[in-house]
């Protein structure tokens, strides 16, 4: 994972719940490291480790600090760093959502140590598409939701998501059937 | 195209959406999607350099230079803040001009200001890819950033750490330099108690060294049997919960020595909280809190001290016994005995009056009481100096007068406090120890002392206060007893003043009445028999109070003879028989004691019982009155009863107290009755009581009264029993016929024409010669100018005269030499006049009014010796005839009627002091004439006017008028 990422678990704790309990998980973690390099990869245990310790010192499930990470991602870190482009990928949701893949093929060209998700459109509708989200990483789909929730506050459109097909539930990756206000499009 | 393939306009579109088309003159014929939405303006037909000019290649647009090698060219837009970077190809055959390419972006933040989106471009562009690029690179710069602020805050923090840490690290060296040489003992130990460590001062403080307890812990070496284990158990609580404390032990010392320590122990924390070990420090308290608990054990005394004198003062009834106080001292010292002894200053005695005693210390008190002072003398000196007894060791300090005594007592140690009251010893409070020899502590003594005298002073206070409340209460009963007797009187008073103006109206106006000289012989004569009936009336009203003032006084005396009582009775009886009958009752007396005689006063016996009798008439309208007399027992009687029975209207139950009483209302209202004062009952009582016996009575009221009087029987008979007195007083006195003083020289120094004449006449008649002196002055004078050294034989000397009074005279007399006898006269009847005369050189003592008899005699025997050779030498003097006494006293009376007038004039203007003259005047004559009433009255008023002499004495004054009235010539 690159280091964007942990910076961004680590933004999240010190803006909700302040610097001693983001240096209180870090113990916890077991991570000694002041400073992550945001385009720098990291072994995924230590996302996962500060997402666990998170949950321990914070007394939140892993999945509610996942959600709660990619939204805020979306909406502090992502929008900061990639804000416009985040926002040149698409005028709408429904067009970012199509340009997704497109997006992280650049970001795999751009970062080649990263080893991105794949994102996959499907079943497109006027108001609705399907989100195939497929991953090596186990667990993150609340990561995922917590994105899209982030993404339709950014572009202030309402949806509705629903995690339809699981990893690990007898699909290879997570779908999510996300339906909006017709006319977002 | 070569390859052999076109593009249609719509993919030339998507693979160049930022495209545009000119001719060769440089005219828009084509603007490309994308270009379009970045510069709207452009429009088919316009010039291309209204919309943009050349950056790169520099140089004017012109078809030549657009057409040249294969160049980049950057192209700014003039209508919008854009940058379009491609290469331009000729097509249609050179006819027109194609320009490929895609916006120069350098932030991602352009795509928002332009407008655009990925859609935009066309999928191969990497503009985006390299704005991604931008992106990353300024992620990783703020990455940069970020770092460097970090590094440059922890440099700042490594800075100060490290100026901390030589700051600790010199601060760890003093401390440990201060750990290691202070005089307090440190202890570092592990976190279960063992020691690691231990500074000089726990070797001074302990003796153990650091190797002899390295690994142990404290208790284990330190701690003993007088250790407080509970103490210990908390030491160890706070250690196991890794808490600080603070606490006071009691440890031995290597060698075995007992100190006392304060230990202040700290744990000592690893960064992570964890408790590695503990630092005490110890410091030795032994002396300090053996100093603080004599402070305390002060303090404590002076609290008990306070609140006993609190409570002992506060306790009205005083019962906060002696025993509770020493009981609480002693229990406090921790003594074996606490006592109280007792010092009688007068006969010099110590008692032990007060004890405690500790359990299993034998009681002394009962051992020493009434010990003589005398004995001890030291001891009591001491004390009696107000200095306490401090003995610490009785062997060794005490001295030897009581050393033995005390020892005998096993007593070892001694402290005494003496209580004294206005600097005298009265008492002194010790303490005893027979266990050990102690140690009294200067403040303790100082203290215990301080107590002492506070209760003392309580004591003193508390009995000032009583004797103040009983003085108080006493006060308030006499006053009120005043109040009461006041209120008595002034009823008493209020009918005094109407019963004796009563008769003095009469008697004033008949004597006015008189004085006119009108009326005819009868009326005159019915006049004066009223004004003498009103005078007798008003006497006996005198005489009633003066009895009951003399036996107030005391003075009235009694003069006991034998005397028949039923001689008397009878004679009271018959005296009132024709009241008794006036007003229709019976009246009779028997007697049960025939031949029995008394040793009493036969005046005030008959006054009694004529008082009981006449009370029973009074007071009886129906039946009779009875006279009871016996003797009891009859063979062999010691007392006479007498009861005077009634059959009237008794008394009621509720006057019964007062019956006896003198000045009493209801007395007061019943004796109107008869006209009486309500004195009568009072003073019969006062006088039964003087005789020796008693007066009682029973009554039933409506239906009658006995009053009883007793009175012992002192003598059965006697060979001379007085006869029943007569019912007059007034006798004209008999002259001593035997009284011869012929030839005898009298010197008669008197003031009073009257008296002279009278003293002449009584001299002469006796065969004496007489000269008279009319103050002391002549008196002196008589002797002095006579060439006679012993011009008379005798002086009679009236005390009070003008110019020079018979005091005076006689002194210069006296030293003049003369030795004549010199007889005082004075109206004043007193035994300290007496005394008086006698020192001023007088020989005997004469008052007025003059006894005849008594003067002849007294003259007759002082001058027998010296004169009896000489009584037939000297050829007597004319004897007056008997008709000039009479002469004397009519010429006396005469002068009553201007006198009276005086009199009255005088109590009209209230000129007290000129009554007074003319009391003294008529006092010292009136006697000599048998004007008994006058002289009585006279000396009344005087005797009054003497002893206050700014009082109204009205009443008096009155009473000589109604006494002068009384005697006035009824012409």
């Amino acid at each position: 994972m690159y280091g964007m990422v942990n910076n961004a678990i680590q933004e999240l704790v010190c803006l909700k719940f302040g610097e001693e309990a983001w240096e209180r998980i870090k113990v916890r973690a077991g991570i000694d490291i002041d400073v992550f390099i945001s385009n720098e990869g990291y072994d995924d245990s230590i996302t996962y480790r500060l997402v666990g310790a998170a949950s321990e010192e914070l007394n939140l499930s892993s999945d509610t600090i996942l959600e709660a990470f990619g939204e805020h991602w979306i909406l502090h870190t992502g929008r900061n760093g990639y804000g416009h482009l985040l926002t040149a990928t698409g005028a709408s949701l429904p067009e970012f959502l199509r340009n997704l893949p497109a997006f992280h093929t650049r970001i795999s060209l751009m970062m080649p140590n990263l080893k991105p998700p794949r994102f996959e459109i499907s079943d497109e509708t006027a108001d609705s598409l399907v989100l195939h989200h497929h991953t090596h990483r186990p667990g993150l789909a609340a990561f995922t939701v917590g994105l899209i929730k982030g993404l339709a506050t950014m572009y202030d459109t309402p949806i509705a998501i629903t995690h339809d097909l699981k990893r690990g539930e007898g699909s290879d990756h997570d779908s999510f059937i996300i339906n909006w206000a017709t006319g977002a499009a | 195209m070569t390859a052999g393939f076109s593009l249609s306009p719509e993919q030339l579109e998507r693979l160049f959406p930022f495209n545009f088309v000119v001719d060769r003159s440089l005219t828009i014929t084509h603007v490309g999607r994308s270009l379009h939405k970045l510069c709207p303006a452009m429009e088919i037909g316009q010039p291309l350099d209204t919309h943009f000019r050349r950056v790169r290649p520099s140089g004017p647009l012109s078809v030549d230079l657009l057409c040249g090698p294969q160049k980049l060219h950057v192209l700014e837009s003039l209508t919008t803040p854009v940058v379009i970077r491609g290469q331009m190809k000729f097509v249609e055959s050179g006819e027109r001009l194609v320009f490929l390419g895609s916006p120069w972006l350098t932030d991602p933040a352009m795509l928002q200001t332009l407008g655009l989106s990925l859609s935009d471009f066309a999928v191969h562009d990497p503009a985006i890819d390299l704005l991604q690029l931008v992106q990353l690179q300024s992620t990783a710069l703020n990455d940069t950033r970020r770092l460097a602020a970090i590094l440059t805050r922890q440099r700042e923090n490594l800075k100060k750490a490290n100026e901390q840490l030589i700051t600790q690290t010199a601060e760890a060296r003093k401390l440990a330099m201060i750990a290691a040489r202070t005089d307090n003992a440190v202890v570092l130990t592990d976190s279960t108690g063992k020691i690691e460590w231990v500074n000089d001062g726990f070797v001074r403080l302990t003796g153990y060294t650091l190797a002899e307890v390295m690994g142990k812990s404290p208790e284990s070496m330190l701690q003993g049997p007088k250790t407080d284990s509970a103490t210990v158990e908390w030491m160890r609580a706070a250690i196991a919960k890794g808490e600080p404390f603070e606490v006071e032990l009691f440890n031995y010392a290597k060698d075995g020595r007992e100190y006392w320590i304060a230990i202040d122990a700290q744990p000592i924390r690893d960064d992570s909280g964890r408790i590695t070990h503990f630092m005490a420090m110890e410091r030795d308290i032994t002396e300090e809190r053996s100093s603080r608990l004599r402070n305390q054990r002060l303090n404590q005394l002076q609290e008990m001290t306070q609140r006993i004198v609190t409570s002992f003062d506060a306790d009205e009834s005083m019962s906060v016994s002696i025993n509770a106080i020493l009981e609480q001292i002693g229990k406090f010292l921790d003594v074996s005995r606490a006592y109280l002894f007792r010092y009688r200053q007068f006969r010099r005695r110590l008692s032990n009056t007060h004890e405690w005693c500790a359990p299993g210390v034998a009681p002394q008190a009962q051992m020493l009481k009434e010990l003589p002072g005398e004995q001890f003398p030291w001891w009591t000196e001491q004390l009696s100096q107000g200095r306490a007894i401090v003995i610490r060791d009785v062997d060794s300090d005490a001295p030897f007068e009581v050393r033995d005594k005390l020892l005998r007592q096993d007593i070892r140690a001694v402290l005494c406090l003496p209580v004294t009251i206005n600097s005298e010893l009265q008492s002194f409070i010790g303490f005893d120890d027979i266990r050990r020899a102690r140690t009294w502590r200067q403040e303790e003594v100082a203290l215990l002392q301080t107590m002492v005298e506070s209760l003392s002073r309580a004591i003193e206070r508390r009995v000032a206060e009583r004797e103040r409340a009983a003085t108080s209460q006493h006060l308030a009963d006499a006053l009120s007893r005043a109040e009461s007797a006041n209120q008595l009187k002034s009823t008493f008073l209020a009918h005094m003043s109407h019963e004796l103006r009563t008769p003095m109206t009469a008697i004033t106006g008949f004597a006015k009445l008189l004085l006119r000289s009108t009326g005819s012989s009868e009326e005159r004569k019915q006049w004066a028999v009223a004004i003498n009936r009103n005078a007798d009336h008003l006497l006996s009203l005198v005489n009633e109070l003066l009895d009951l003032s003399k036996i107030e006084a005391g003075q009235l005396s009694v003069v006991n003879e034998v005397c028949d009582p039923l001689a008397i009775i009878t004679e009271v009886v018959e005296h009132l028989r024709p009241i008794a009958h006036e007003r229709g009752l019976s009246i009779d007396f028997v007697s049960h004691a025939p031949h029995l005689t008394l040793t009493t006063d036969h005046l005030r016996l008959r006054q009694i019982v004529f008082n009981l009798v006449s009370n029973a008439i009074k007071y009886t309208d129906r039946g009779s009155v009875r006279v009871l007399a016996t003797a009891e027992p009859p063979h062999h009687p010691r007392t006479l009863r007498i009861d005077v029975q009634d059959t009237g209207i008794g008394i009621a139950p509720e006057q019964f107290e007062r019956v006896f009483e003198p000045f009493n209302a209801a007395h007061t209202d019943a004796s109107r009755r008869g006209g009486g004062i309500g004195l009568g009952l009072n003073i019969s009582r006062r006088l039964a009581t003087l005789l020796s016996g008693t007066l009682t009575f029973v009554s039933t009221e409506g239906t009658g009264s006995t009053f009883t009087l007793t009175l012992p029987v002192r003598a059965r008979s006697s060979p001379r029993v007085n006869p029943a007195p007569v019912m007059s007083s007034s006798l004209p006195k008999q002259l001593n016929a035997l009284a011869d003083l012929r030839g005898v020289r009298i010197l008669v120094a008197e003031d009073s024409v009257d008296n002279q004449r009278l003293l002449t006449y009584l001299l002469r008649e006796a065969g004496a010669s007489v000269q008279v002196a009319c103050d002391g002055q002549e008196a002196v004078m008589a002797f002095t100018s006579s060439p006679d050294p012993a011009p008379f034989d005798a002086v009679l000397m009236d005390m009070q005269m003008p110019v020079l009074d018979g005091y005076a005279a006689a002194a210069l007399l006296r030293q003049s030499g003369i030795s004549a006898p010199i007889i005082a006269l004075t109206a004043f009847a007193m035994a300290d006049d007496r005394a008086r005369c006698l020192e001023a050189g007088c020989n005997d003592y004469l008052s007025k009014p003059i006894d005849e008899a008594r003067l002849l005699e007294v003259l007759s025997n002082l001058t027998s010796q010296s004169h009896a050779a000489e009584q037939q030498a000297e050829p007597s003097q004319p004897v007056p005839d008997s008709s000039w006494r009479e002469e004397l006293r009519r010429d006396f009376l005469a002068s009553l009627s201007p006198r009276l007038e005086e009199l009255q004039a005088c109590l009209e203007r209230g000129d007290i002091a000129t009554i007074a003259t003319l009391a003294h005047k008529l006092r010292g004559t009136a006697g000599n004439f048998g004007l008994d009433d006058i002289a009585a009255a006279a000396s009344r008023f005087e005797d009054a006017y003497r002893s206050d002499p700014n009082g109204s004495h009205q009443r008096l004054a009155m009473e000589l008028a109604a006494a002068l009235c009384r005697t006035l010539p009824h012409s």
